[in-house]
């Protein structure tokens, strides 16, 4: 069973250093679903974008920041998430911005 | 966090105009000044647009100083001036995961594309005005009315931007002769005649009722009276008082009231019907008869002070002599103040008529209605009741305008003279029009130079001035013939002339 793509990647990240490794390797950062692994974001890329091919998923997950609230004293967190930079085949682009 | 560094950015951009100034904090302080002024100060602090491809402009004349000019930009000046709004965008915005500054073009354009467009455009419009009035030497009055850039910003790039400016230039004038009028001055000799009423009107102003023991009241007397008025036999309001001062023949109280006060002696005491009329305001009473009862408790007679140094003395003078001086040197100043007024009146008729005119209709609409307001002011103050107002009310607007007319084509006249004869104002008078000002106020000269000091009365006072010399130029060169005419002429000649 797959899942739909949009479960698996959240949303692009455009940040200044992930413009830098899009110009350098044609690099692209997402935001996913901190259960997915490589292959399923993989496959999900593709599904998303059906003009390219992945050659290379590098992740991370990174833990929500604490969040204090103020006014009631009580301690919570933002989600943990997982970051993906998505390779693509020299030559392949995706529209993002 | 990073919501509200959004909302500022997008904010830098969609401000149109002050995004771009707002944070070069040395300019800060220009924007009260240019919100004010609109489109026409641009400049100021801001490098003009050079356009790539100039504008190209079809200038249509509408006749009374209105212009319709359809402009027509090519797409290269829209391009252009895009990317400097996003050039200078970049330096400034803020967008999460970069640093100020670092924000890639490509995104700053997929967010606030439209808002630089539309930007863009209304800087290209105002540019295009811009250089129409510099190029074409035209002296707008107003900021122009600007037509067709309703769906502007749904436009494909390439296309042209093309809109209608709409807008009125000052009004100007084929100036007539100016120099060498013919212009008759009435002036009015002062005689004796005139000191001695003068005199007696001062006198009379010094008068004090005296009362009298004995005699009886005639016109001009001042009764002290108790009074009590009934109708059907029963008090009404306002009817009755006590030591009320009445002076005869001033027609305050009905005439059967007062026939009945006269010839009554101090002490005596008399009755009177009064009958209200039928349209009397207080309803109640209309159509009444009232009968008083009056008592005269104090005769008061008018004493006129005789004309001897102590009258002078209270009047301000040394001497009687001293006085009936005074009093021809203020005649005389004031009748060559309105000698002088009517020369100018007769002087600017001559050169208004002699000269053709070109008049936007919205400023003469502006200044009739100006006048027209004041002389309803005037009537209302007057207490000329709403009924007959609104009877003249064609002819007070057809007088107000032809007063705005006369207003404008006089300062239009006297501005071409000023330019022609190269009427500059100096720092000299000023200084003149503020001892003029102490002369007249009795205002300190410090107050006043700190008056004219501030910079909205130093404009108006300059033009004001600048007025005044070119019409004095007028006056120098024109053969003034004097005419004698009566008190009553002279009066209505200067009432005509301006203020």
């Amino acid at each position: 069973m797959s899942l739909d793509p949009h479960f698996i990647i959240q949303r692009p990240l455009i940040t200044e250093e992930s413009q830098i490794q899009l110009s350098k390797g044609g690099q692209y950062t997402f935001r996913v679903n901190p259960k997915a692994n490589k292959v399923e974001i993989r496959e999900a890329v593709e599904a998303l974008f059906p003009n390219v091919k992945v050659v290379r998923v590098n992740t991370m997950n990174y833990d929500g920041k604490m969040r204090r609230q103020f006014t009631s004293r009580t301690a919570g967190r933002r989600s943990h998430w997982k970051k993906a930079i998505v390779t693509l085949r020299p030559g392949d682009k995706i529209e993002l911005i | 966090m990073s919501d509200q560094e959004k909302d500022d950015s997008t904010q830098d951009a969609a401000t149109t105009e002050t995004a771009d100034t707002g944070h070069e904090h040395d300019h800060g302080h220009d924007h009260g000044h240019h919100h004010d002024h609109g489109h026409d100060h641009d400049h100021d602090h801001e490098a003009e647009f050079e356009f790539v491809e100039a504008p190209v402009f079809e200038v249509e004349y509408k006749g009374e100083c209105a212009y319709e000019v359809k402009a027509t930009v090519a797409p290269a000046n829209e391009k252009k001036q895009k990317s400097e709004l996003l050039d200078k965008l970049q330096e400034d915005a803020e967008l999460p995961g970069f640093r100020r500054g670092r924000a890639p073009r490509g995104l700053l354009e997929k967010k606030f594309g439209k808002a630089v467009r539309g930007d863009a455009t209304e800087k290209l419009v105002s540019a295009a005005f811009q250089k129409l009035i510099k190029d074409q030497k035209l002296k707008p009055i107003q900021a122009p009315q600007i037509d067709g850039l309703e769906d502007v910003l749904d436009r494909p790039e390439d296309q042209p931007l093309t809109f209608t400016l709409k807008f009125e230039v000052a009004p100007r004038c084929e100036l007539g002769k100016y120099r060498g009028l013919a212009v008759e001055r009435p002036v009015r000799k002062i005689s004796e005649e005139d000191i001695e009423n003068v005199l007696l009107h001062t006198r009379e102003r010094f008068a004090l009722y005296e009362p009298l023991a004995d005699g009886e009241a005639q016109d001009g007397d001042q009764v002290i009276i108790d009074f009590k008025g009934m109708v059907d036999g029963v008090e009404f309001a306002g009817g009755s008082a006590e030591s009320y001062p009445y002076i005869l023949g001033s027609k305050r109280f009905f005439p059967e009231f007062e026939a009945a006060l006269v010839g009554m002696k101090p002490g005596a005491e008399t009755t009177c019907v009064v009958n209200f009329p039928e349209d009397y305001s207080n309803a109640q009473l209309a159509g009444k008869a009232a009968n008083f009862t009056i008592k005269v408790s104090e005769l008061k007679r008018k004493q006129v002070p005789a004309l001897d140094d102590e009258f002078a003395k209270m009047a301000g003078a040394e001497s009687v002599a001293a006085l009936r001086e005074k009093v021809a040197g203020d005649l005389s100043k004031r009748t060559e103040a309105d000698s002088q007024q009517a020369a100018e009146y007769h002087a600017l008729t001559q050169i208004i008529g002699d000269t053709s005119f070109e008049m936007p209709k919205s400023l003469i609409d502006e200044v009739s209605k100006e006048y027209y307001e004041q002389e309803l002011k005037r009537l209302r103050e007057l207490r000329v009741p709403g009924s007959e107002v609104e009877k003249m009310d064609e002819e007070i607007k057809a007088r107000t305008r032809e007063d705005a007319l006369r207003y404008i084509k006089t300062f239009v006249v006297l501005n071409e003279i000023g330019e022609a004869e190269g009427v500059e104002v100096t720092d000299e008078d000023f200084e003149k029009e503020a001892e003029a000002i102490v002369s007249r106020t009795g205002m300190g000269m410090e107050v006043v130079n700190r008056y004219l000091q501030q910079e909205d009365q130093r404009d108006e006072y300059a033009t004001r001035i600048y007025r005044q010399k070119a019409l004095a130029v007028v006056m120098q060169h024109a053969i003034v013939t004097d005419k004698e005419v009566t008190e009553e002429e002279l009066q209505k000649e200067a009432a005509n002339a301006p203020a």
